[in-house]
């Protein structure tokens, strides 16, 4: 009876963990055959699980849409998931949001500063590509 | 007990190989996004360094344009007088000093065959 506790908090630890993970292996199958807009519902639990704390969530929301998976290209939406991410610490989306300043969009208007700055915290973080950035607009 | 004691890293296993397996899609699209964004990032930067440069040239262009042409104004008040009045003033001199230059080179030239003064018609 006392090994039965610890055995059923891994064993919902683990479900929790597959679950996640199959919901990001779902979106990302859907994202890779472009039906990703017409499932209304995946986009909600993706949004709530991005708003929750999970990176590479928020990032593939963000790249969606970049890359007008979730109808047109929504640049402003596409740096909300990206900051969000960023400010987490992950590198790839600092990358992409340095990106996205030094390209400017209708709303965000161009500042190579804080692309600088955003290439910089990237490029500390292990990127070559954003190194290799940085380096250009030194 | 023993079986049940196993099946913790047995499961522990199965959750890690599954986000491991969905942790190379992601991967993969994080390295697809990261050379995209170093690909427009060049492409963009070429372009503005395009622009910029040749926009330096037209500047510089415009300057030599404007030099010269200021020069050649400068150069243009120096023969004569811009306005109206100093123009006319200008001319009129001028035209005095044509006219002067005129009686002088009448009284210095040789006079033609009507302007000759015979002698012998003041004796006749």
């Amino acid at each position: 009876m006392t090994f039965l506790k610890p055995f059923l908090v891994t064993l919902l630890i683990a479900i929790t963990l597959i679950a996640v993970e199959s919901a990001l292996e779902y979106a990302l199958k859907l994202y890779e055959d472009n039906t990703l807009a017409q499932h209304r519902e995946a986009i909600a639990l993706l949004q709530e699980e991005a708003e929750a704390g999970n990176n590479s969530i928020a990032f593939l929301l963000a790249s969606a849409y970049k890359n007008g998976k979730l109808g047109t290209v929504d640049l402003d939406a596409a740096y909300y998931w990206y900051h969000k991410a960023a400010m987490r610490g992950d590198p790839d989306a600092m990358l992409m949001l340095g990106w996205i300043y030094y390209k400017g969009t209708d709303n965000i208007a161009v500042n190579i500063k804080t692309a600088k700055t955003w290439f910089a915290k990237a490029a500390a973080s292990g990127l070559d590509e954003a190194a290799e950035m940085l380096e250009l607009l030194q | 007990m023993k079986t049940s004691t196993l099946l913790i890293p047995v499961t522990l296993l199965l959750a890690l190989l599954a986000t491991e397996a969905t942790a190379l899609s992601i991967s993969e699209l994080r390295l697809q996004e990261r050379h995209f964004a170093l690909a427009d990032f060049k492409t963009i930067y070429k372009q503005r360094q395009y622009l910029q440069h040749r926009l330096i040239k037209k500047q510089r262009r415009q300057r030599i344009k404007h030099m010269t042409h200021s020069t050649l104004c400068n150069n243009k008040t120096q023969r004569g007088p811009k306005n109206q009045t100093a123009k006319n003033d200008f001319i009129h001199g001028m035209h005095n000093i044509n006219s002067s230059q005129n009686d002088t080179a009448a009284t210095v030239s040789k006079p033609g065959r009507h302007q000759f003064n015979n002698p012998w018609a003041t004796k006749r």
